[in-house]
């Protein structure tokens, strides 16, 4: 057990280096990056001595590292992400981020549980029917659904079921609302409007999740185990679920955080052209009218979430396979 | 996975009949006989021939082109938003602009930006920090593929809409300036050109000269060689429209397409370095450049094939994603993720003229889809575990 200890602690002092590497990166960017960022602080018709007045009121002319030293603190002690300067002008950041994040977060995990659920059960499907005129089908159904960006399917998607058949509310966001604080948000778990994007977003998810089971199960119902529990006369279904599909679901773990990737990047594409108020759809007027804080603040926000998940699937990881831990030994 | 495990004695035994056969030859061979890769193989060669020939391909480039200034740019505004039809095949853009020809020079921005990204990114960083990391070992690797978790842990995505909407005019400047600085009449330009072709036929001449044909000379006329290249291709590339978005997006686009790939190699590399042939070349006084060279990287060249293979579609998906988001290439150079914004993000245009969406989506889909296919195909043939 002393291994998976020091591992543990390793990858959780490990974490706050990496988010400090990432946030200075971001932070350099968004106040050295622009050519003159007091240009879209101070509005196009400002003259040179009102962009003065503002750069002094920001700290813009100390060093990028005192600049960085406040935000930090402000953000740490005080939760303080800033402003918004184009979006919301003088909104504070977070307020503007938090009602987004709990609307992307509904349809995000409701596709996370549609790609795992629907995906596991097709892969083990697939693996069982191998050498049938399914498989080649399936094996290439499930790489082109994996293959396709969320940015073209989701456009078809529209077409066919919201404008051929109109079977899906057309865009937006909706259902019961409830208080959080700075706003309202709809719950769009108990409405129509959900189905579109979680849907659209679980379609890669389910299709790599559905190619990894079948890889796993393929090699699994080879073992010596699977052959005994066969030859001990247990019926098919007993085998399968008892001694296939529990031992292939062991590598899932490892794709949860990549599967996280594509939902936060499909968020974008999804919520800009269905109109929903999500964190992609923040992140894309923020990128237009270069409200820089709010990108930065969206960036640090989603890499946190981002870098802690993939923590907590490497420690899960190696707590249920210990050969991870040791292999990692081997190579030091 | 079963055919293949038929396969391999038939296989062994055809390939021991004729033992002058390269493994390069062999894995060819292997490829070719998968009809899906070749399927794939003929649609991307299809979709760079169309991509690289664009200017002559594009019909408002040519004779029978109905638009007046004969161009993927030019306007027809008595003609906007028409369905497919002889004179546009694609049907034409709100501007009135011809799609086919706007989806023809959207493959061109795609092929110079996979390109881009895939030499400065996934060949010349992920390899050149794969092999130094995996063969030095101790801190040079604590600190490369320390670099490369941190960049590798972060949600690209974002990372890149950040960077692209920050670096925007800065990058613009800097390649104004360096348009200004390179333009072929330049004397000193013909100088440094002169002295690098110089330089080149020196390498060579030696290298012929030397009786035991060391190949440090060669190396040297080869960098030379690659600079030259290199200083033409940049100097092409500045001189065309929207250079500092291409710039841009292949920059941010390396920095984070070089990790997979590195990690991989270096394994790769930590198992060859205490392989007999490594050891025997050390002990004859080889070193780490020669080693790496001409003892590594030829064996590990599979792997980088299979990880090229391999990014090449999320390298354009990515490259249309953030002309999508608007922090991409910009108009008036098309792109599909421009073209699939203008088609498919709003409802009255996917009902009423569906043409905009439906060809730019379709090609793109095939794209995509023809890279991960081959990239599977790759994988297969390249592997020894998959085969």
């Amino acid at each position: 057990m002393q291994g998976l200890l020091s591992y543990t602690i390793q990858r959780l002092l490990w974490a706050p280096v990496i988010l400090l590497f990432v946030s200075f990166f971001a932070f350099a960017l968004t106040r050295l990056g622009p050519v003159d960022s007091v240009d879209v602080l101070a509005g196009p018709r400002a003259d040179d001595e009102a962009k003065d007045r503002v750069r002094q009121e920001l700290h813009l002319d100390d060093s990028i590292f005192e600049q960085y030293g406040v935000y930090m603190k402000n953000l740490l002690i005080e939760g303080d992400f800033g402003e918004s300067v184009t979006i919301y002008r003088g909104v504070p950041v977070w307020d503007i981020i938090w009602p987004r994040m709990l609307v992307s977060v509904q349809f995000g995990i409701v596709a996370l549980f549609f790609a795992f659920s629907i995906g596991t059960l097709v892969g083990v499907f697939a693996a069982l029917r191998q050498g049938t005129w399914l498989d080649p089908l399936s094996i290439s159904s499930f790489l082109f659904f994996q293959s396709i960006p969320v940015l073209v399917s989701l456009p078809f998607l529209v077409l066919i079921f919201v404008v051929k058949l109109g079977w899906l509310p057309a865009v937006g966001w909706g259902g019961p609302e409830i208080d959080i604080g700075p706003q309202e948000i709809a719950l769009g778990i108990f409405s129509k409007h959900i189905i579109l994007p979680a849907l659209v977003l679980s379609l890669p998810g389910m299709a790599g999740v559905a190619r990894l089971v079948r890889a796993t199960t393929l090699s699994v119902l080879g073992e010596d185990y699977v052959r005994t529990a066969r030859a001990k006369g247990l019926p098919e279904l007993q085998v399968v679920r008892n001694h296939v599909v529990r031992n292939s679901l062991l590598p899932l773990v490892t794709v949860i955080g990549l599967s996280l990737t594509t939902l936060i990047e499909g968020a974008f594409f999804v919520e800009l052209i269905l109109g929903i108020p999500g964190i992609g759809q923040l992140g894309f007027q923020a990128a237009q009218s270069r409200d820089y804080d709010v990108i930065l603040a969206l960036v640090l926000v989603i890499a946190t979430a981002f870098i802690l998940i993939n923590i907590v699937t490497d420690i899960a990881y190696t707590f249920i396979d210990p050969r991870i831990r040791f292999g990692s030994q081997g190579n030091n | 996975m079963g055919s293949a495990v038929v396969d391999i004695p038939g296989e062994a035994e055809e390939e021991a009949r004729q033992p002058s056969i390269s493994p390069w030859r062999a894995a060819l061979r292997r490829l070719l006989r998968k009809k899906i890769a070749v399927i794939a193989l003929l649609l991307i060669g299809a979709f760079y021939f169309v991509g690289l020939f664009a200017p002559l391909l594009a019909p408002c480039r040519l004779s029978f082109c109905p638009l007046s200034t004969q161009d993927y740019r030019s306007q027809d505004l008595d003609n906007t938003l028409l369905g497919p039809s002889l004179e546009h095949p694609f049907g034409t853009d709100r501007l009135g602009r011809d799609q086919l020809s706007r989806v023809i020079w959207s493959a061109r921005t795609t092929i110079i930006v996979t390109i881009a990204t895939v030499v400065a990114g996934s060949l010349l960083l992920s390899v050149g920090l794969g092999l130094l990391s995996g063969y030095m070992g101790g801190k040079v690797d604590t600190i490369i593929m320390r670099t490369g978790e941190a960049f590798g842990s972060l949600p690209a995505l974002p990372m890149l809409i950040l960077i692209n909407a920050t670096m925007r005019d800065r990058v613009r400047g800097w390649v104004d300036g360096f348009e200004r600085n390179l333009s072929t009449g330049d004397p000193a330009f013909i100088a440094v050109l002169g002295i690098l072709t110089l330089v080149a036929i020196i390498g060579i001449v030696a290298w012929l000269l030397e009786s035991r044909r060391n190949g440090g000379w060669i190396a040297l006329s080869v960098v030379a060689a690659f600079l030259i290249l290199a200083l033409w291709g940049l100097q092409a590339v500045f001189a065309t429209p929207g250079a500092s978005d291409y710039f841009l997006i292949f920059g941010a686009l390396s920095l984070f397409f070089w990790v997979g790939s590195a990690r991989v190699i270096r394994s790769q590399v930590l198992a060859l370095r205490e392989t007999e042939y490594v050891i025997a070349a050390r002990s004859m006084g080889a070193g780490t450049w020669r080693i790496l060279g001409s003892h590594l990287l030829p064996n590990v060249s599979p792997i980088i094939i299979v990880g090229v293979s391999a990014s090449l579609g999320a390298i354009a998906g990515s490259e249309i994603a953030l002309t999508f988001l608007g922090v991409g290439v910009h108009d008036p150079t098309p792109s599909f993720g421009a073209l699939i914004f203008d088609g498919g993000t709003s409802q009255p245009v996917i009902r009423n003229h569906p043409h905009l969406l439906i060809f730019p989506a379709v090609v793109v889909g095939m794209l995509i889809f023809s890279f991960n296919l081959l990239g599977d195909a790759l994988n297969d043939v390249l592997t020894p575990k998959a085969r």
